[in-house]
């Protein structure tokens, strides 16, 4: 009993922060960024104990903790803290109540604590119905359109429709079956309807959440129309926590049905890819252009994990991993740029940005020439170990080349937009702090080009 | 020293000369330019590097066989070897000089060039270590890597390029680096680890994989060179450039997919590939013809001497598809004379249009009113179209009569190419030198420095003894 309190620290750490953050909000005048520190420092305790306990959970029939659940959840409150430093310096300029973000903040962790380790589907079922609640609350946040509620609205309408169906499907299975580890073996004795069902349900259930087509219509929406520092929960936070979920997935569940489930995979991989290439050119919107490249990226993946090898899903845990790392890089880049005091999005007013912040710009073009994956930048490295282990059909190569063709003009209009316009506007100043946060990710992002194997746990892929 | 280290400093110190000319302080105002003496200085360095090294070929046996290597082992699985023999160092010599010619036609630019020197330094680092990779990793890696810098150095040097224009070269580049990346993850996929290029060869593929892996290679170093229907790409996104080190860039880009396939292309390749061939020599040969007609067709100079450039690429490409390896030496040396003439001529060229554009008077007779780039410039054109003044006549003269020897039909159609080239270029040389001449006294026209002529007279010396003797200024 004891010990399952005590395994229970990183969540309960959580949970004390949510109240220290209301008790703060209630009686301390410091303001916003009190709540901002309560909830880091909330998040870095729970990190710390997730790593302590990292193998031991409690109720062990519902949860279960490894290397991976306990490095996914590292990542993920890694990019909270990153997110909430980056948030903390926008509510201090727009000058706004941060106490009902903070909460949301640390419920969010809390609940992609526990989808991260659960092993029971009815659990898993839970944490994801809450998880869609609160991002639709987070949402809701947002100041910055009207049309975002509409947004937010259809958002939680397509949440529910999948947790209803997902609920269909779940009501067929009984006795022991609601474990990972037991679920494949029941549903194959089960009929093909029942077991496609299920199957389908949380497949399809995971994929909206981490946002890949054609589930992925909220996504670009949410990172870009919405306030700067929702949006960077969107684009940073909950994506490796729900990859982690798949993958977990994917090796227990999907596994047996691998012939039938792979033209899904193979059709969803592509349509991200294509509708991501497509999506990044077509817009103007900087954010937009990042989340449809984020897209392609879950179609390179999902291609790549339609092989069904052995490997697959450690690869694309890794290229996803260097993905994200790279996008708080971005982030950073993104919340230092500012036009009248206003961050900005629109691409049309980044002209000539290289002229008056030289330093940022370079950074975010070195940036991007990571996410784009040529040579010799890291992204290179990722992409090609992960080409390399799981290749299996050339025309699934082809196809990511193709989209990888595509989606590169999107990439270099933002490089040309930043140094080949004119100067238009007069922009801000960026805060020292960015600079310094910058320096620090940059030389994380040339260790990790330089020596791979220590990001990547020694990873069997070299 | 260590040879293999001297090969990594050559291929590193642009690099780190790169990160010194951002750091160099140019105000406009003051005239200073020492971005571009830093780069200058980088590149002079480099060339120094490479005559030493090409001291280590010094015996007969060693200029034919020789080879000066290093490796670094990366993973257990990926090793990256640099090598380099003597057809390499001659490309690489060649580049450097052609570099440096394209860093002293910067000077007379208005604003700061940290960006475009910057670029270019990259550009050349990652072209020394394309012509000295010896392992498909490094290969690949340095293939694509001198894309971005070229693609930077274009948007510096004249932002004002249509996009479209630019993408669509790009697009090709690219498209080549695409595939020859499929090829690259089915070569390493196959033998589970790093490989030399020379030994793919010898590498067993399946039938199907063989033709996948030797066509995206093949389509990859040839996209390296637009041929009909794209070559327009090329040459149109040239026209707008008016700073000589991006013009040099880009219209020496093609050169490294010629010597790739020079060095690399093996005799027993599939038969379905090589079936491809006598296609893309057709291909080529009426690129070559719409080359040589465009350029004889534009009243423009620069236009003239980006379609010269491009048919001798072609010329090239074509001499890689015969069926011997005995000429590989003659397109090396040849080369080294055509980089030497070709950058000359870009940067008297584009010196000439800076001063056209300065002064507002039109460029024909122009030369009248510059004896000094009068000079250089004529001198190079008569090595350019052919004369017996430079290594370029022989090695090309061997090139075409094994061109002849292949087939009679596609050595005509190239002679014809070539003469039409030479016209076009002599056309514009009488252009610029017509006595119709601009309003004398009005306006002051600047003749190029002496530092300029003098490198020019040397470079044009270095030609004219290489006659004689190819390499005559290291054995």
């Amino acid at each position: 009993m004891i010990e399952n309190i005590i395994y229970t620290l990183s969540e309960s750490s959580l949970i004390a922060s949510i109240v220290g953050v209301l008790m703060s909000a209630l009686f301390s005048q410091e303001g916003k960024k009190t709540c901002f520190k309560i909830a880091q420092i909330g998040i870095l305790f729970s990190a710390f104990f997730a790593v302590l306990f990292y193998n031991k959970t409690f109720l062990e029939g519902f949860f279960s903790a490894s290397w991976k659940t306990t490095l996914t959840y590292c990542i993920c409150a890694f990019s909270a803290l990153c997110w909430l430093w980056l948030s903390s310096k926008w509510f201090v300029k727009q000058d706004a109540s941060s106490t009902r973000f903070c909460v949301l903040a640390l419920f969010l962790m809390f609940l992609l604590s526990l989808i991260i380790k659960t092993t029971n589907v009815f659990v898993l079922y839970g944490g994801l119905a809450f998880l869609g609640l609160t991002q639709y609350a987070l949402l809701k946040t947002s100041t910055s359109s009207e049309s975002l509620y509409h947004f937010a609205a259809k958002y939680l309408f397509a949440a529910l429709v999948c947790f209803a169906f997902l609920g269909c499907a779940l009501y067929f299975l009984s006795g022991n079956s609601y474990h990972f580890d037991a679920l494949a073996a029941f549903l194959q004795t089960q009929s093909a309807l029942k077991a496609a069902g299920v199957v389908l349900g949380l497949f399809c259930c995971i994929l909206f959440f981490v946002g890949a087509a054609p589930f992925h219509f909220w996504y670009a929406d949410a990172v870009s129309a919405s306030d700067l520092p929702v949006g960077t929960y969107f684009a940073l936070v909950p994506n490796m926590a729900c990859w982690s979920v798949f993958l977990s997935l994917y090796d227990k569940v999907f596994m047996p049905f691998s012939q039938n489930l792979k033209p899904i995979f193979v059709v969803f991989g592509c349509l991200s890819i294509v509708l991501g290439a497509i999506g990044a050119n077509a817009t103007r919107f900087i954010r937009k252009i990042f989340s449809f490249a984020y897209l392609y990226q879950l179609g390179v993946a999902l291609l790549v994990l339609s092989t069904f090898r052995e490997q697959s899903a450690f690869a694309t845990y890794l290229y996803l991993e260097v993905y994200l790392f790279l996008m708080i890089g971005v982030y950073v880049c993104l919340f230092g740029m500012r036009l009248n005091g206003a961050h900005i999005n629109n691409l049309s007013f980044l002209k000539g940005y290289a002229s008056v912040r030289p330093y940022v710009s370079a950074t975010m073009v070195f940036y991007i020439l990571c996410l784009t994956g040529l040579p010799p930048f890291i992204g290179f490295a990722t992409q090609f170990f992960m080409l390399f282990n799981v290749y299996r059909s050339l025309w699934l190569l082809y196809v990511i080349l193709a989209g990888f063709l595509l989606l590169l003009p999107a990439y270099f209009r933002i490089i040309q937009t930043i140094y080949f316009f004119k100067k238009g506007y007069h922009f801000d100043r960026v805060e020292f702090g960015l600079y310094v946060a910058l320096i620090v990710h940059i030389v994380f992002v040339l260790l990790l080009a330089f020596k791979p194997n220590f990001f990547m746990m020694q990873a069997s892929l070299f | 020293m260590n040879a293999g280290i001297l090969l990594c400093l050559v291929i590193l110190l642009p690099l780190i000369g790169g990160l010194f000319v951002l750091n160099a302080k140019d105000a406009v105002a003051s005239n200073a330019k020492n971005a571009r003496h830093t780069a200058l200085l980088t590149v002079f360095s480099n060339i120094l590097l490479i005559l030493f090294l090409f001291s280590y070929f010094k015996s007969a046996e060693s200029q034919t066989s020789g080879l000066i290597d290093i490796a670094f082992v990366l993973t257990n699985k990926i090793e990256f070897i640099f090598g380099a023999d003597l057809f390499a160092l001659v490309f690489v010599f060649g580049v450097q000089i052609a570099v440096f010619v394209g860093v002293l036609g910067v000077k007379k630019e208005n604003q700061s060039q940290k960006g475009v020197l910057f670029f270019a330094l990259c550009y050349l680092s990652m072209t020394n270590g394309y012509f000295f990779a010896r392992d498909i990793c490094s290969f690949y890696i340095c293939f694509c890597g001198q894309l971005f810098p070229l693609y930077m150095l274009m948007c510096f040097a004249n932002s004002e390029i249509q996009n479209t224009k630019l993408f669509y070269l790009f697009g090709h580049y690219f498209l080549g680096a695409a595939l020859l990346f499929a090829s690259f993850v089915l070569i390493m996929h196959t033998k589970q680890g790093d490989v030399l290029i020379e030994k793919i060869s010898s590498v067993h593929f399946s039938h199907q994989k063989s033709i996948y892996i030797w066509g995206g290679i093949f389509l990859a170093l040839m996209l390296r060179m637009p041929v009909w229907p794209f070559y327009h790409a090329l040459t149109s996104v040239s026209v707008k450039l008016t700073n000589s080190l991006a013009l040099i860039a880009l219209n020496f880009l093609p050169l490294s997919g010629v010597y790739a396939l020079t060095r690399y292309w093996p005799l027993d390749i599939p038969v379905e590939i090589e079936l491809l061939s006598p296609i893309f020599q057709i291909l080529c040969i009426v690129t070559m013809l719409v080359a040589a007609f465009g350029g004889f067709i534009y009243s423009n100079t620069s236009q003239k001497i980006h379609h010269y450039i491009f048919v001798y690429d072609l010329l090239y490409l074509l001499a890689v598809f015969l069926p011997t390896d005995v000429i590989k030496m003659n397109i090396a040396y040849s080369v080294f004379a055509f980089l030497l003439m070709g950058s000359c001529l870009i940067v008297l060229q584009s010196y000439m249009q800076n001063q056209s554009l300065k002064t507002g008077l039109a460029l024909k007779g122009i030369l009248c009113h510059m004896p000094k780039a009068s000079l250089c410039y004529f001198l190079f054109v008569l090595a350019a179209i052919g004369l017996p003044v430079s290594a370029f006549f022989w090695n090309n003269f061997l090139i075409v009569s094994e061109i002849f020897n292949y087939h009679l039909y596609a050595g005509t159609a190239v002679i014809f190419a070539m003469t039409m080239a030479a016209v076009s270029l002599l056309e514009g040389a009488y252009e610029l030198k017509t006595e119709t001449c601009l309003p004398q006294t009005q306006v002051k026209i600047k003749d190029i420095d002496i530092f300029t002529f003098c490198v020019c007279i040397l470079i044009m010396s270095v030609l004219l003894v290489s006659v004689v003797r190819p390499l005559w200024f290291v054995f």
